[in-house]
């Protein structure tokens, strides 16, 4: 007899939980979309030059912000990966990209980092402070070495504006944390025992804005 | 390298996995990957004097909070991309008060001076908790709700209450059930450190305690009921040691009175009668404590976690010396840990544990409840079903209600449904499986397993959407029917 009630319950449940579910397809989008973009290689000396941009990365606001004072940083993490063995990367390459306004000079101050090393322009023009942000000019990627002649690599490109730490994530949602004086071990006082909580709730995202963007296939010709 | 870059690694690499859209295994780390958190800092930019702060949009909050919570402050030389300043948002985020935080400078009245202006837009502060509800075999209904306000008049102060009903019970001598509870909290009193929080405490209870009947037969003609009633409260001062831990010294006072049945006894299956030890006084009595309570939470998302961990402890004594009528301790700990294996799949271990040694009242024992949440939990304190657990393995782990010593190993695996910006943010499916354990040191009469290992099951959609959070699990349902 529990048994049986168990089993209808379970039905019911797993009923209503497929009813409750969110269409994942519907629900995609929004920042997880894959952008398949051309960018330009090329061999420069013993490495693999990557040229490309992502401008796109900056919406009104966040062009905006650039002249706010504070400032604004674009990290752009680009990995190699050969077609055939897309299970780990031949190479991987940070880069962070990084403006300051100065307000009393009313100059941009850029500073780029990455395996060219370090790099610091100043420009008066937010526009080209911008362009300085977003695209990369003849950047190495890999050594040629890790590229054999023929087989069709590409490169997948996270780009992330205004990326936040773990952390610090971490500390703006310790507020969603039990009470003060919830000292039970009852899993109805824990965060998940709960069956519902209600609230305000805005959504703090990893970072102001993320791009996954993906270049077409290429591959090195004999010389 | 750290276990926490390691961990950010993977989740690069998952990232990059996903990108390729294959279906490969997890990928060595890419060399030379490095965690946002661990990016090199230093600070670039010219040199700036805060010479003012200005916040503006708070037309509820006091502006002395959020110039607290500001990293920085008027008089201050740094560079303007300092790490402070990039951090400064986030800080008023964290506050919990708003829905978003603008920064922005602008000329002050020498070179080299700018003037802060904070750009705040509150929300609602108002967040339940907790909603209490079911029907079990032996209460009819049970109804109550937890609400808190995190910003109490714009004073930054959180106070919080939280109510359960429970009808008249079936068993025998049952009666109805209610309890109040209020919380006030300051989580950094004065802008400091410290916090510090006091709650009170009522409750007018009905326990039922089984007379009869076969352990896995939750009936109520099987349980009779007793009363007791508590009133007291409990005030905490806190550390906030590092952003993410905090430790709480806990006091504790109640007034406890029982009316207890003469000589309760428990019938036995082969006729046998055994006395029944109600665990409280007969009459009035006080449970008076002192504890410590650590807490560390470094989850990034504590709603749909994918990473970080969980950890909370809590030692806890009564005595006579400090007024107490029960001589006892106890020791609470749990620990929570989380990582991402591949894009959109993560898996979690769970582990609690607890102890009570002496001569604890009823209510500090373990229950079942507490351990295992097939069961239905004590709510607000309360006991609202006598349905045993499930002795899905046969080792007798439905004879104990209440125990002194507890256990729970879990292992869940959690699937990203969906991440969205607007709306419903996320919805993760899980399934988790786990061993847990409830024993007893009490002598109960009968013969009861000495260490009853049992299982766990449990599977569920959580959803993290812009009016709060919401879980669907089988454990959750199962311990709100009678069955």
């Amino acid at each position: 007899m529990r048994w049986g009630a168990i089993a209808c319950a379970a039905a019911l449940w797993l009923l209503g939980l497929a009813a409750l579910a969110p269409r994942p397809a519907a629900a995609q989008g929004a920042g997880n979309d894959i952008v398949i973009k051309r960018m330009g290689f090329a061999e420069r000396g013993r490495n693999l030059a990557l040229t490309t941009s992502f401008t796109e990365i900056f919406d009104r606001e966040a062009f905006e912000k650039i002249s706010s004072g504070f400032p604004t940083t674009v990290v752009v993490r680009l990995y190699l990966y050969r077609k055939a063995r897309a299970d780990a990367p031949v190479s991987f390459v940070l880069v962070q990209l990084e403006v300051v306004y100065d307000l009393w000079d009313e100059v941009y101050v850029v500073r780029s980092r990455g395996p060219l090393g370090q790099k610091q322009v100043r420009t008066r023009s937010r526009a080209e402070a911008v362009r300085a942000l977003s695209e990369l000019d003849q950047m190495p990627i890999a050594s040629l070495d890790d590229i054999p002649i023929g087989p069709h690599h590409f490169v997948a490109m996270v780009v992330e504006l205004n990326p936040v730490s773990e952390e610090l994530l971490a500390e703006m949602r310790r507020w969603l944390s039990r009470p003060a004086g919830e000292t039970s071990l009852d899993s109805s006082s824990s965060f998940f025992g709960s069956f519902v909580s209600v609230f305000v709730n805005p959504k703090l995202e990893q970072a102001d804005r993320t791009l996954r963007i993906r270049s077409q296939p290429f591959y090195r010709a004999p010389r | 390298m750290g276990a926490a870059r390691l961990v950010a690694a993977a989740i690069a690499t998952c990232a990059a996995l996903h990108l390729v859209g294959g279906a490969g295994t997890a990928a060595a780390q890419p060399a030379g990957e490095v965690p946002v958190g661990e990016l090199p800092r230093d600070p670039f930019g010219p040199l700036i004097v805060i010479e003012a702060i200005e916040v503006v949009g708070n037309t509820w909050t006091a502006e002395q909070h959020i110039r607290r919570a500001l990293p920085v402050r008027p008089g201050q030389t740094l560079r303007a991309g300092d790490d402070r300043l990039r951090a400064a948002r986030f800080k008023v985020l964290a506050l919990g008060y708003f829905r978003d935080v603008d920064l922005r400078m602008r000329k002050g009245s020498t070179r080299g001076h700018v003037i802060l202006t904070v750009r705040v837009v509150e929300r609602g502060t108002v967040v339940l908790n907790r909603l209490f509800f079911g029907n079990t075999l032996v209460t009819p209904w049970w109804a109550g709700l937890d609400l808190t306000e995190r910003n109490f008049f714009g004073t930054g102060v959180g106070v919080g209450g939280a109510f359960v009903v429970a009808g008249k019970g079936e068993a025998a001598g049952a009666g109805d059930q209610h309890a109040y509870q209020l919380r006030i909290e300051d989580s950094t009193l004065f802008g400091s450190a410290l916090g510090a929080h006091v709650s009170g405490y009522y409750a007018d209870a009905s326990e039922p305690y089984r007379v009869a009947g076969l352990t896995d037969d939750g009936a109520a003609a099987n349980f009779a009921a007793f009363d007791y009633r508590r009133a007291g409260g409990r005030a905490g001062l806190t550390l906030n040691l590092a952003p993410l831990s905090r430790l709480t010294a806990l006091a504790r006072f109640e007034r406890v009175h029982a009316d207890l049945p003469e000589a309760p006894t428990r019938t036995l299956s082969d006729g046998r009668s055994v006395p029944i030890d109600l665990l409280l006084d007969d009459g009035d009595s006080r449970v008076a404590t002192v504890g410590m309570l650590f807490e560390r939470d470094t989850r990034p998302d504590p709603i749909l976690p994918f990473a970080g961990d969980h950890t909370l402890v809590l030692a806890e004594g009564g005595a006579s010396p400090i007024g107490s009528s029960y001589d006892f301790a106890t020791l609470l700990v749990r620990h929570e840990r989380w990582w991402t294996v591949g894009p959109g799949h993560v898996v979690s271990l769970h582990m609690t544990g607890g102890a009570v040694v002496g001569d604890a009242p009823l209510f500090e024992h373990l229950h079942v409840g507490d351990i295992n949440r097939m069961v239905s939990p004590r709510a607000l304190g309360l006991v609202v079903s006598t349905t045993p657990p499930f002795d899905l393995l046969g080792t007798g782990s439905d004879e104990i209600t209440y125990g002194e010593l507890a256990g729970l190993v879990e292992g869940q695996y959690a699937y990203r449904l969906f991440r969205s910006k607007r709306g419903v943010y996320g919805g993760d499916l899980f399934v988790g499986a786990g061993l847990w354990s409830l024993t007893t040191t009490r002598d109960l009469g009968v013969d009861t397993p000495s260490f009853p290992v049992d299982l766990l099951l449990d599977a569920g959609l959580r959803l993290d959407t812009e009016i709060g959070i919401f879980e669907l699990s089988l454990a959750n349902a199962l311990g709100r029917v009678p069955l």
